[in-house]
């Protein structure tokens, strides 16, 4: 699973695209995730994924009861011609039944080489390659990022097509300039995605998602996402935390970088299955890692 | 209390009167606000014939149900079972229908067309061809669907689909039968799921409105809530509540299925059985549209009859206007405050019509007695008020007492229909006092009506269709049978009759009622859905398919909470699990027909792991390794996944496919399996303090409900006769008349029940609602009796005259209500839902046994225990006088 991707994607849009168009919405969109993709250079990162019931009091969101805390170590690298393919490992680090799972993901621009995960399962000692099954089918179901309440809908890449902009509004937000965008998906994306709508505010200098907020197709608001402490690393803009709230079970994930490089050295051989069984190799590369780690 | 009849007497005698002057005001006045009550039935009227409708908001059973959906979505689905007209739900032919089939149901640009647009409630379609199965293949794991996107036509792949499908531990008899003829598509749906406006996140809501498109719309723009890490215990977290589901959703939603299933790519295919909740709205509606129309067939005996026996279109006319006014306004009311109707409202109208009737009959019976003895029309209006006001009142009274005994239920429904039934009840008793007698002054019966070539143009025309039903009537024998030709002269005999030998008639009484009390004893009090309906109707042929052929029509789910995070990955939890499915699978293997809970989902998954290995089918001893299961599943499969369990793994449910059963059988196993369910998690409260598991479900709800039901109705009964009791002594002025006119109501309601005791017809809900018509309608007639009776003892201070002169005056009025009542409640019986035609065909059975209680029992005990009704100087009944008597 290419985790910087994901970081990236999910701290940009709930959705992006690359393909152009003249639409003033589309081109921002298109800005946006151009700026992501920058994000996604050779990168080593500590994240925790918190996720609690919530409610709010006293002006602020905060979870009732004890997170349930996971911490993911994820090491990515673009390869392949153009380096638009890429690798990357992600390593659990907490809670103890799941330390040591790993997953190794490996994916390619070329629309007719099949994306490959290996998935390891420390407990039982097994590796699996994980593929779904039939050529053209591409009813992937929406899944959760680690059991939390960030899914792969919110943090898909591409597909801009599958949508339509439009800019509703814009201002100041939290004193910075954005601009309201608004996508709907077309009918065919509509059939296989958990929302009708996503409203996001994009800060349109620093080309990040501020905030998003999806609906059902009862125009009901089901999902809200923030960020909050956007930095500018290696010249990239981008945020440190990142919360997913789930507003029909009451649910939320708070998404914190402790730690991440960009353009780390990574060497291609860790991004490899025997990183995922060979708990030695593994903790030698990752010690490298850390240690090149702000 | 003697003085104070009086002075009612007096005063109903002066209240055609009283109001005449007035009659032009209260006229229009009446006219208009009915015709505001025709405007809201028309505009505003809301059919609620869900299930939710019947329990109050904060009721134990909806908030164990809400807490299930909030977790685990909504159960409120429909089960679409199919038989391929082929005989193979696997052949290439029923797969590719099948997988065009759910495209359908999911195309997305279908919904855009109005007559689909409902389709939108559908949150996910789950059949054979969309299922995705977990294959261990050269250390690779695959999702794979089951069936290809090229489905294949040669037998040796298709075998190998079945045997793929045969293996998954959870497709059997859910998505096709052992033999392949049937199949069926699970339709989630978002009913009982949609949160209520508002409700959804306090302060978050701000931006939770969609009103983006307004230019320079700042709160857009507003800051926002940040979210803070620190963790607050304190704050309970907001529990998303859910809109009541709108029955019209329901049907609209079914049309728009029915709609997709009949078009003739998928009919000529596949017959198809729909099951669930939403099949059964649909019926209900089907049911009440019914019950409309037997209503108003009903309407049109009551009016033949009517015809017959006063031979006056005005007599008929004004009393059908009295009462449909009286249910125009009661239910219109109701409308207005912004109720909406369920089936019961039915049943009030048809309460309201068997009352207000009554009234009527005897107002007008009474005035054409004395008209005939030449009274004119404003003295034979004054006397015959006096005469019957006060019986009118206090049968309204009592019947008021009985219907507002429902309202001590629990169930909203039955309150609502309590106290509507009440009013309906007192809005009928005002009508006939005081706006039937407007109606008549202003065109009254005549005793000598003129002959037809006399009449206008218009009389013949509004007077056509009753000549016609008299030509029926006269034709068929029916005008000899309910003419007072034969009618009188029996009356007149009764007396003589009774007084020859009342212990022996009173002897026979107490055998019936004594073997109608033994046969109560057998009586179960028992609701089964499937033999509510006659044998042919869909529904019934659905469910007898579902449970002969695949998982089952009664679902229902243990929801097992843990109070714990992570509690659910304990092996020792999964095994408690998997023991109390085994001990619910062999115990009770006559109803459960399948179980499934996360316990299989671990095995399967193990079992996949280890390179299908079937022995490994296991739950493993280390957390870690159930933890890691969990963690493969999750990803590859989280709608599943979160379908079955929690995110935190503190919640699960199993889910129970049963056989439809009746709701008695349902709450025994309930019972049963509560002390099941308890035994099976005993060994791990001190591990698990919190832990609590219940039984919960849509089909289990309905089932629970129907035996609540009953035995509150049966309770509400008991009481509405208490009530009934105390309000007869009360106002006759004594304890031992009060008795004795309790006891020919009471016959009509247990010789009912005997029979059905003694023939192993089950007391349903349905039934159970005929009980209170019958006490109000059978106590009516008594007091009819028994205060005309009281009223001639004081005039004649004789015990004879007065029972002769009850029996000869009242019985023709209260064997006209009788006939009226229990023909138009036999017309019943010819309802296709057999908890209408039931209750029909028991409830004219007691309206008969009740007149032939009030002619021939309570004279006869008047004769044996001579009540005096706090009466001195009496002439009591002896031998010599009773010769007399004739």
């Amino acid at each position: 699973m290419n985790f910087l991707k994901i970081l990236a994607a999910v701290t940009t849009s709930a959705l992006l695209a690359t393909t152009a168009c003249a639409d003033e919405a589309r081109d921002l969109m298109e800005q946006v995730d151009d700026n992501s993709r920058m994000t996604s250079e050779s990168a080593f990162i500590k994240m925790q994924l918190s996720t609690c019931k919530f409610s709010v009091a006293d002006g602020k969101i905060r979870c009732t009861e004890k997170p349930r805390i996971k911490v993911l170590e994820t090491a990515q690298m673009n390869t392949g011609p153009d380096k638009k393919d890429s690798k990357s490992i992600a390593i659990v680090l907490e809670p103890a039944a799941e330390r040591g799972i790993g997953m190794l993901s490996y994916i390619y621009d070329d629309s007719d080489k099949d994306n490959e995960t290996w998935l390891y399962l420390s407990a039982l000692g097994k590796v699996k390659r994980m593929a779904s099954g039939n050529s053209n089918d591409e009813d992937s179901e929406s899944t959760s990022l680690f059991g939390s309440e960030i899914t792969t809908e919110d943090r898909e890449t591409g597909k801009l097509d599958d949508y339509t902009y439009s800019i509703l509004q814009k201002g100041d937000y939290q004193g910075r300039p954005v601009a309201i965008v608004q996508q709907v998906p077309i009918p065919k994306r509509a059939a296989v995605s958990d929302y009708a709508k996503t409203i996001s505010w994009i800060d349109t200098e620093r080309l990040i998602t501020l905030k998003a907020q999806m609906y059902d197709k009862n125009d009901k608001a089901v999902k809200r996402m923030q960020v909050s402490q956007v930095e500018e690393i290696n010249g990239v803009w981008m945020a440190r935390s990142l919360t997913v709230m789930n507003l029909v079970t009451n649910r939320l994930t708070n998404m914190s970088m402790d730690a991440i490089s960009f353009d780390v050295a990574i060497d291609e051989a860790f991004l490899s299955q025997r990183a995922l069984t060979d708990a030695a190799f593994r903790e030698k590369h990752l010690d490298v890692l850390r240690a090149q780690t702000q | 209390m003697t003085s104070i009849l009086g002075s009612l007497n007096a005063y109903f005698g002066s209240v055609p009167d009283r109001i005449r002057p007035w009659r032009w005001s209260i006229l229009g006045s009446i006219l208009v606000i009915s015709a505001a009550m025709l405007w809201g039935l028309m505009t505003r009227m809301e059919i609620d014939a869900t299930i939710d409708s019947w329990f109050s908001d904060g009721d134990p059973v909806i908030e164990a149900l809400d807490d299930f959906r909030r977790q685990f979505g909504s159960d409120d689905g429909l089960f679409l079972v199919y038989e391929a007209k082929d005989g193979d739900v696997f052949s290439p032919a029923s797969l590719a229908a099948t997988r065009a089939l759910v495209a359908r149901f999911e195309n997305p640009e279908l919904r855009l067309d109005p007559d689909y647009e409902l389709l939108d409630h559908i949150k996910r379609v789950q059949a054979i061809t969309n299922t995705r199965i977990q294959i261990n293949r050269d250390d690779t794991l695959y999702s794979e669907l089951l069936i290809p996107i090229d489905i294949p036509t040669d037998a040796a792949s298709l075998d190998a689909i079945k045997a793929r499908a045969n293996n998954a531990q959870n497709l059997k008899l859910f998505m096709y039968s052992e033999n392949y003829r049937y199949g069926a598509i699970s339709i989630q749906t978002n009913f009982g799921t949609i949160p209520k406006a508002g409700t959804q996140q306090l302060a978050l809501a701000d931006s939770s409105s969609t009103d983006f498109g307004l230019d320079g719309d700042d709160s857009l723009l507003a800051d926002d809530l940040v979210f803070d890490s620190a963790v607050d215990d304190a704050v309970a977290p907001a529990i998303v509540e859910f809109e009541d589901t709108d029955t019209t959703a329901y049907v609209a939603f079914s049309q728009a299925i029915n709609k997709v299933i009949y078009a003739p790519e998928f009919s000529d295919h596949f017959t198809f059985y729909p099951v669930g909740s939403t099949a059964l709205v649909d019926l209900t509606i089907d049911t009440m549209v019914q019950a409309g129309l037997l209503l108003l067939l009903m309407i049109v005996i009551v009016i033949g009859l009517l015809w017959t026996l006063f031979h006056s279109a005005s007599a008929v006319i004004w009393s059908v206007l009295a009462i449909v006014i009286s249910n125009l306004w009661v239910v219109g009311g109701a409308v207005w405050l912004g109720y909406s109707v369920s089936q019961m409202v039915s049943l009030t109208v048809m309460l309201v019509l068997a009352v207000g009737i009554a009234d009527c009959v005897h107002v007008m019976s009474t005035y054409l007695y004395y008209r005939r003895k030449d009274y004119d029309h404003e003295s034979a209006m004054r006397t015959s008020y006096s005469k019957v006001g006060v019986p009118i009142l206090l049968t309204s009274i009592t019947t008021m007492a009985g219907m507002m005994a429902l309202t001590i239920n629990a169930m909203s429904q039955f309150q609502f229909f309590g106290i509507v039934s009440a009013l309906g009840v007192g809005m009928a008793f005002l009508f006939t006092v005081y706006f039937l007698p407007i109606l008549m002054d202003l065109w009254h019966p005549q005793i000598h009506p003129k002959t037809p070539k006399t009449r206008t143009g218009f009389v013949r025309i509004i007077t056509a269709p009753m000549r016609l039903l008299s030509w029926a009537n006269k034709a068929s024998g029916l005008k000899w049978l309910l003419s007072a030709v034969w009618l009188q002269p029996l009356l007149d005999k009764i007396p003589n009759f009774v007084a020859k030998r009342p212990v022996t008639i009173s002897a026979i009484f107490l055998v019936v009622f004594i073997a109608t009390l033994m046969g109560m004893t057998k009586v179960r009090i028992d609701t089964n859905l499937v033999e509510l309906f006659k044998d042919d109707t869909p529904l019934a042929k659905a469910y007898t398919i579902v449970d002969k052929e695949m998982m089952g029509t009664g679902s229902m789910e243990v929801m097992i909470k843990m109070g714990q995070s992570d509690a659910l990955t304990d092996p020792e939890v999964l095994k408690a699990i998997e023991a109390l499915q085994t001990t619910l699978e062999t115990k009770y293997g006559d109803y459960v027909l399948r179980t499934y809970s996360l316990a299989d989902l671990v095995k399967d998954t193990n079992r996949i792991m280890f390179d299908d290995r079937p022995e490994l089918a296991i739950i493993p001893d280390d957390q870690q390794a159930v933890n890691q299961l969990l963690f493969l599943f999750n990803n590859a499969n989280p709608k599943d996944r979160s379908a079955l369990v929690s995110d935190d793994y503190s919640q699960t449910h199993i889910s129970v496919g049963l056989k439809n059963v009746g709701s008695y059988e349902y709450s025994l196993f309930f019972d049963d399996m509560k002390k099941d369910i308890d035994d099976a998690f005993g060994g791990l409260e001190v591990k698990y303090p919190e832990l609590n598991a219940n039984v919960t479900g849509t089909m289990a709800m309905i089932m629970r409900l129907s035996d609540q039901l009953s035995v509150q109705q049966f309770k509400s009964l008991a009481f509405a006769l208490l009530i009934i009791s105390a309000i007869m002594v009360v106002t006759l002025g004594s304890v031992q008349a009060g008795l004795l006119s309790i006891i020919p109501n009471l016959i009509p309601a247990t010789l009912t029940f005997g029979i059905m005791g003694w023939f192993g017809v089950p007391l349903d809900t349905d039934t159970l609602m005929i009980a209170p018509v019958i006490i109000g309608i059978a106590v009516d007639d008594t007091i009819h009796f028994i205060t005309h009776y009281r009223m001639a003892m004081v005039e004649h201070r004789d015990m004879n005259r007065a029972l002769k002169s009850a029996i000869s005056e009242v019985g023709q009025a209260v064997t006209f209500t009788t006939l009226i009542l229990g023909c138009g409640f036999f017309m019943l019986t010819f309802s296709d839902y057999l908890g209408l035609a039931k209750m029909g065909g028991f409830g004219a059975l007691a309206i008969f046994v009740a007149l032939l209680c009030d002619l021939l029992l309570l004279p006869a005990l008047i004769m044996i225990f001579k009540p005096r009704f706090g009466q001195k100087d009496i002439i009591e009944i002896n031998t010599d006088v009773k010769e007399g008597v004739s």
